[in-house]
């Protein structure tokens, strides 16, 4: 695991030219999948890129699965990951982070917010949250990196933004300045909510995995 | 400038950009959002219509009028207005007439995934794909423009990859100036008698063949030269997987696809040699170029059902020359060990209690589109049907009539019924039906986010796009008024009454109709009630309370809990209580 943020910066996460940059988001309704993957976007149009975030509406209020893939590039073209080719896989639940494992690349890496949401056929008794899903993440992800939301979210103006949080930390893994990302921030947020997620932000860009 | 926009938020600046003076819509995945976007420009009357043939009418009328007007759908938008698109292609337009459809491949949130290609060519009406998001707004211009040249409605078909696909867009952002030059009546062109209409139908035959001529030269069909012994054909998201899987082949790019610029295609396979064609769903573009004769291949490899890939055309491609396919392949799914995590009903939705006591009577439910059709789901299993919009009260009509009595329940939600179960309602009181319908009224179109029905009022909306003024539609004496005798309002938040007024409903011999009268909870204007708890004491682990299926209601070992953040009190759990265990926070 880096010592320093910036010492992952790049790695493995390389911008290629002539090979896009796949980002995959995923959690449940309501948890802010889709502002994290816009983020991503704005920082990478303001790094000069092209990029594409394909989303899926619809059922994102109502507690369901909800993905978003993003893709950057000098030239992109399917808005689409295919299935084993997500070099970055961030997973805001970990069951879901189970769930999309296969568009993981081989030497992808996973980061995953250790909570645990229970879906509605475990939380009504029907059926078991897997007790070993860190586990079975560790056991098929190149690598992994975990973190705590929970512990976040206590450092953090409101656990709303935990979301943005999550930016800070996917952003020491994508080449773009500093700059390029509190510009996204300010595109993506109203100017009362900037502030506290420009912290939520930070504080996420110098957050460490759980060891 | 450059800007981020999904494609049907640049559809709807393309559209500003390009005049559009009028639009009209009603809400469906994945179309919704250029209507909304639309509302954002103020010189625009862009306005939600009460289903999709009447949004289809109002555009047609502000075209008669001389002004470029635009209606927006999902796929199975256009069967409902299918019956003004087919003789609006006779008619022709005044000002630009551009009908927008947002197909889902992949039945991401739809019923079905038919392909609307097939209705440009039903039509006779030209079909423009736009790829991405700058597309998506250079696209609707032209379209207003070849609408006006050739006079004719023109079909602008998305699918949900490229209406939700959010990409980088470039602009300058400026409005032409409309001229709508007012209505002139002529009715040899409007009124569609059958004297006027022959001759229309033979300047349409015309028109189509014009048109066909056109797609030979415009520069929104292109060859792309390339290298490798095969060739590819394709348009809308279709061209974007295929680049993606062979980034180096030749390609036919179609963005006007109907009708086809056959020269052109003959051309272009004739010297590539072997050529695919890549399109989601129907074999639209690939059985007419068989019928001319053109040899091509696509569906003998390609899916019929659900999207694309790009690494599913890549290996398509490879298997069918022969040769592997280099891709990594990768973890194989881990899904099916998993819980799923389907959406839900929220905490404090006024649909749960109705569901439940649908469960619990075991009638058979003829439902309908809406956030209800989630419960469909177990634990609460209350519908048992979902075929289109408005079809639940129609079901319930056929289903009554040679089932024993009292068994049969429609469902609809307040904005399905006003899109198309009035018709049916009238069917259901004058054919003496002796059925149940439940509207459920929540004030709102929920699933598509909130948008207001003719119900709503200006202050019992989320939002402020009810019209100042328009008083809202009276649900009971509508239903009074095309002679339901029976009509009682009941608070799906009193599962004793709401279980009184249908057993006396199911035993009655007239058809009768039960309107719930509470409001989505997500709606701004509705307050949070008192969480409740569960007194571990009390609570005896009998786990009826999870019959309900509220995400607030955790099952641990043998008792439930209550997630106070979660909770938004609607008090059913403590109703279906029978220890007294569930109490509200405060006061206890």
């Amino acid at each position: 695991m880096p010592d320093s943020p910036d010492a992952n910066r790049g790695k493995g996460a390389t911008v290629k030219a002539d090979e896009p940059f796949n980002l995959l988001i995923a959690g449940v309704g309501g948890q802010g999948v889709l502002t994290l993957g816009g983020l991503v976007v704005h920082a990478a149009v303001r790094a000069g890129l092209d990029v594409k975030q394909s989303e899926i509406h619809g059922m994102a209020q109502r507690g369901g699965s909800v993905s978003t893939h993003v893709r950057i590039g000098r030239k992109v073209f399917s808005p689409v990951i295919d299935e084993g080719a997500a070099q970055l896989l961030v997973a805001l639940e970990k069951l879901e982070a189970l769930r999309y494992l296969h568009y993981l690349a081989p030497d992808g890496l996973l980061i995953v917010d250790d909570r645990a949401i229970p879906p509605l056929p475990v939380s009504s008794g029907a059926l078991e949250y897997p007790p070993d899903v860190l586990d079975r993440c560790r056991a098929h992800a190149a690598r992994v990196e975990v973190y705590s939301g929970e512990a976040l979210a206590s450092t953090i103006a409101s656990a709303r933004m935990l979301n943005t949080c999550f930016a800070g930390i996917v952003s020491r893994h994508l080449p773009f300045d500093e700059s390029a990302w509190h510009a996204a921030l300010a595109e993506c947020f109203a100017a009362r909510h900037l502030e506290a997620n420009r912290q939520a932000f930070d504080h996420g860009r110098q957050a460490r995995p759980r060891v | 400038m450059k800007t981020v926009l999904s494609g049907n938020e640049a559809l709807a600046r393309g559209a500003w950009q390009a005049g559009v003076m009028f639009a009209a819509a009603y809400p469906g995945t994945p179309s919704t959002e250029i209507l909304e976007s639309l509302q954002g420009y103020r010189e625009v009357h862009a306005q939600w219509a009460v289903n999709e043939k009447v949004a289809f009418d109002e555009a047609l009328g502000a075209s008669m009028g001389g002004a470029r007007a635009l209606v927006s759908m999902k796929h199975v938008g256009l069967n409902v207005a299918a019956d003004s698109f087919m003789t609006a292609s006779y008619t022709g337009v005044g000002g630009g007439l551009v009908v927008v459809s947002c197909d889902d491949p992949g039945m991401h949130s739809s019923q079905n995934e038919q392909d609307n290609r097939n209705y440009a060519a039903f039509a006779k009406a030209p079909l423009l794909e736009p790829a991405d998001s700058q597309e998506c707004l250079e696209f609707v211009g032209r379209a207003f423009d070849l609408s006006e040249q050739f006079d004719t409605p023109v079909l602008l078909r998305l699918t949900t990859r490229i209406s939700h696909t959010r990409c980088v867009v470039e602009t300058d952002g400026k409005r032409q100036i409309p001229t709508g030059r007012g209505f002139a009546k002529e009715p040899e062109k409007y009124v569609m008698v059958p004297a006027y209409a022959r001759v229309r139908h033979r300047i349409v035959e015309e028109r189509l063949a014009a048109l066909a001529a056109f797609a030979e030269t415009t520069d929104l069909n292109r060859s792309e030269s390339g290298s490798g012994d095969f060739g590819l054909i394709a348009s809308g998201i279709s061209y974007q997987y295929a680049k993606e899987a062979f980034p180096e082949a030749p390609i036919f790019k179609l963005g006007f696809s109907y009708p086809l610029p056959l020269r052109r295609l003959r051309e272009f396979v004739a010297s590539v040699g072997r050529v695919y064609v890549i399109e989601e769903l129907d074999p639209f573009i690939e059985e007419r170029l068989l019928a001319a004769g053109i040899p091509v291949r696509g569906k003998a490899l390609l899916s019929l059902c659900g999207e694309y890939t790009p690494r599913a055309i890549h290996e398509a491609i490879n298997k069918d020359l022969g040769r592997p396919s280099p891709l990594a392949s990768g973890l194989s799914p881990l899904t099916s060990s998993l819980p799923p995590r389907p959406p839900v009903l929220c905490p404090g939705c006024p649909h749960r209690g109705i569901l439940y006591a649908l469960n619990r009577l075991k009638v058979n439910v003829m439902g309908d589109i809406g956030c209800y059709t989630l419960g469909a789901l177990p634990p609460l299993l209350a519908m048992d049907s979902c075929v289109c919009m408005g079809a639940s009260v129609g079901l319930g009509v056929g289903l009554d009539k040679v089932s024993e009595r009292g068994r049969t329940v429609a469902v609809v939600g307040d904005s399905t019924f006003i899109h198309s179960g009035i018709p049916p309602l009238i069917d259901m009181a004058w054919n003496r039906g002796a059925g149940v319908l439940i509207i459920l009224d929540n004030r709102t179109t929920a699933m598509t986010g909130r948008q207001p029905t003719a119900a709503s009022s200006p202050t019992g909306s989320a939002r402020t796009d009810v019209l100042e003024g328009a008083p809202p539609l009276d649900l009971v004496r509508l239903c009074q008024a095309a002679g339901i005798e029976d009509v009682a309002v009941v608070d799906p938040y009193r599962l004793d009454q709401v279980f009184e007024t249908l057993r006396r409903a199911l035993a009655s011999e007239r058809p009768s109709v039960i309107i719930t009268n509470r409001p989505c909870g997500l709606l701004a204007t509705v307050e949070r009630q008192e969480p409740l708890a569960i007194d571990a004491d009390l609570c005896q682990g009998c786990l009826q309370c999870a019959e309900l299926a509220c995400p607030a209601l955790v099952v641990e070992g043998d008792q439930a809990r209550i997630v106070e953040e979660l909770c938004r009190g609607c008090t059913l759990c403590s109703q279906v209580c029978d220890f007294g265990a569930v109490a509200r926070l405060k006061g206890t």
